[in-house]
């Protein structure tokens, strides 16, 4: 039974996580839409009995295509807003406010949520954290080294603006692709979420490509 | 009557001591495109080598699927496990994904006025569609075809061509290392004027003069000995060694002594000696590991001191900090622009910008801020993970990091079930050199992403073989 609690709190945020991405905010692109498409192909094909066998049935291969629908809805729903609120300021961009989308607080809550599940698996999941992790490292060590030489500042030689988005993402999509092993890993909410994938997507698709967001609330 | 013996199955065995050999080199067979700059016509165009491990890959997959046909044997075959078909799929949802194709291919549309292939080639779609051919080749084909043809079982009986594999590996290397201690003494710095508007940044001369083997570069030729010695001295480390006598006892330390020798990249001279420590700790008996850590140092120390002069300025010009025109240089410099390709959010931190085409974006990047962007990059000196990152997205990196970490982690298994065999031993040094060395230097090209496969096949053997006593049958 608290199986079933954790992952449903993760599927939820995800599909939390899946409305935002559904709003007039999203804004997708050409591409946006034909990955949504190709996604919602995917989940059909995986729905074939000799693929669901080896995909769906098994919580790695579930894990890794719903990490690669969640980034793509996570991207999505990052553009949705707020454009302000709850924000991050830091003393060396006085100017400048890094606000928290509900996305990314979804996907946190999500993957906290889902925690008590991820905690102790080991899959795909690890090795998306691994690399954003690796992103990190690289970046703190790039920009320690680089502010030793030039100047920091937004208008000066090394603007360290970048490096606060880098890090908001970082967290975001570790705490997206948590969320999407806590959902992967109870097999009953597995199959249902994989089952109702390709028309969630495609609901998705047709919605952004023949009733897309006007111009003037894009601007 | 002698029954005669069938041809076939060592036309097998030859076929991938081929592969091995080739592998370790990217001699090109052929340019396609045109060489405008040789043709005096003042600019370059972009060509596409075929090299030579390239055409004899396709003959070896071609020989293997006829015989497989023959034999009826398609059940019987190994299949590249779902990290590798994963990694496919990730850079499949990249190429869809990315921005500027999806503009070229519509500016190319509106251009045509019609939708047909060649609006869809455009220059960044035709350099992603190469690099997943590439992909398709190096983690899908080539894993297949070594697992399959190292570990036979399309036949009667298991034919284990390990060892023949093994050998010509260590043939191929140790001549590669030898043209390289050759090149060390024969080549020298360019002594022509190097001044004016058209002068060429030093550290770029000194790179071109470094010891390559039968590589393009001193960097691939550095990093492919930092990956491949490890596994040999895993071997060196090993029980089994006892049975190639002194030849590989003393033959070993001195061709890693000239490996030494001939590395000019600076990180691929310290991961080297990281993967021969780790090669000689990894296992549970550790006899032989203070020997080998010794000789091991006492190369490193020996032959800082005493490389070539071409070796010795390629190693100096990689550990300064700054170059003629930059206060630092653009080797590590790019480290800070590549992870650019965050910003701004919603762009292209998921997915990339499509596979391959990290050199077409790299200098929109330089534009965010005023970091310096002077000169060029010394040959194959970007950082592997910061290139997959932009051209695949985080999706694309850690599915990578994934299909490595498959392979490590059931070369760890096998060394559970079988502690005494150095297979799995020196695989997992390999991967942990290769993991280090692409830091400084992409090795996920032509010729070199062989050897990342050859490595994930002695992963899988190495797990398969449950009894070691009852399931070697026989070499061919």
């Amino acid at each position: 039974m608290p199986r079933t609690i954790f992952s449903a709190g993760a599927l939820l945020a995800l599909i939390a996580v899946y409305l935002l991405a559904f709003s007039l905010g999203a804004r997708p692109s050409s591409a946006d839409t034909a990955t949504l498409l190709l996604l919602a192909v995917s989940g059909g094909v995986a729905l074939i009995p000799a693929f669901r066998r080896r995909l769906i049935a098994d919580a790695d291969a579930a894990t890794f295509g719903l990490i690669a629908v969640g980034y793509i809805l996570y991207q999505l729903a990052d553009r949705s807003g707020p454009a302000e609120g709850f924000a991050l300021r830091f003393p060396f961009l006085p100017d400048d406010q890094f606000v928290l989308s509900y996305a990314f607080r979804l996907a946190i809550v999500g993957a906290l949520i889902g925690a008590p599940l991820w905690v102790k698996s080991g899959g795909p999941e690890r090795y998306m954290v691994a690399g954003l992790l690796l992103l990190g490292v690289l970046g703190a060590g790039s920009f320690r080294v680089l502010s030793q030489h030039y100047k920091v500042g937004v208008v000066d030689t090394l603007d360290p603006t970048p490096m606060v988005t880098l890090y908001l993402q970082i967290v975001g999509y570790a705490a997206m692709a948590l969320c999407c092993r806590a959902v992967a890993l109870h097999e009953r909410i597995r199959g249902m979420v994989f089952y109702a994938l390709p028309v969630a997507l495609f609901a998705l698709w047709a919605r952004h490509t023949f009733m897309p967001a006007p111009q003037e609330a894009a601007e | 009557m002698k029954p005669r013996k069938n041809p076939l199955p060592w036309l097998d065995g030859a076929s991938l001591v081929a592969l091995v050999v080739t592998m370790c080199s990217q001699l090109d067979v052929r340019h396609l495109g045109r060489d405008t700059l040789a043709e005096g016509l003042g600019y370059a165009s972009k060509t596409f080598s075929v090299a030579l491990c390239d055409v004899v890959l396709a003959l070896t997959v071609l020989l293997f699927v006829v015989r497989t046909v023959q034999m009826k044997a398609w059940k019987r075959l190994w299949w590249p496990p779902l990290p590798c078909w994963a990694l496919l799929f990730a850079a499949l949802i990249a190429l869809v994904h990315a921005e500027n194709v999806h503009e070229q291919v519509g500016a190319a549309i509106a251009a045509a006025k019609h939708f047909g292939p060649r609006t869809l080639l455009t220059k960044e779609s035709k350099v992603a569609i190469t690099v997943m051919i590439q992909f398709v080749g190096y983690f899908l084909i080539a894993p297949w075809l070594f697992v399959n043809l190292l570990h036979d079982r399309r036949g009667e009986t298991l034919i284990s061509r390990r060892d023949t594999a093994i050998a010509a590996l260590f043939v191929a290397v140790a001549a590669g290392i030898l043209l390289g201690d050759l090149q060390a003494f024969v080549f020298h710095r360019d002594n022509e004027p190097n001044t004016g508007p058209h002068a060429v940044d030093s550290s770029l001369i000194v790179q071109a003069s470094a010891p390559h083997g039968f590589f393009s570069s001193g960097n691939i030729y550095s990093g492919v000995l930092c990956i491949l010695l490890p596994l040999f001295w895993a071997l060196w480390g090993s029980r089994t060694s006892e049975k190639f006598g002194p030849a590989f006892k003393f033959g070993l330390p001195l061709l890693t002594f000239g490996a030494f020798f001939s590395i000019s990249s600076v990180p691929a001279l310290i991961f080297l000696a990281i993967g021969i420590t780790a090669a000689l700790l990894i296992p549970q008996t550790r006899g032989k590991a203070p020997l080998g850590i010794a000789i091991t140092l006492a190369c490193l120390v020996i032959t800082w001191f005493a490389a070539p002069t071409a070796v010795r300025d390629a190693r100096a010009s990689f550990l300064q900090l700054n170059s003629d025109k930059q206060e630092v240089k653009k080797q590590f410099i790019e480290w800070e622009v590549a992870l650019r390709w965050n910003s701004p959010r919603e762009r292209a931190f998921a997915t990339g910008v499509a596979p391959g085409n990290y050199q077409n974006n790299i200098g929109k990047l330089y534009q965010y801020d005023g970091i310096p962007n002077e000169e060029k990059m010394p040959p194959d000196s970007n950082n592997l993970y910061l290139v997959q990152g932009v051209a695949l997205g985080v999706l694309g990196l850690g599915t990578l990091l994934w299909v490595v970490g498959h392979f490590f982690g059931l070369a760890r298994r096998a060394l559970r079930t079988n502690p005494g065999d150095w297979i799995p031993e020196g695989v997992m040094a390999a991967l942990i050199a290769w993991f280090l060395v692409n830091l400084f230097h992409a090795m996920i090209v032509r010729g070199a992403g062989l050897v990342l496969a050859f490595l994930f096949a002695l992963a899988v053997i190495a797990a398969q073989v449950r009894n070691p006593a009852r399931d070697a049958v026989s070499e061919n």
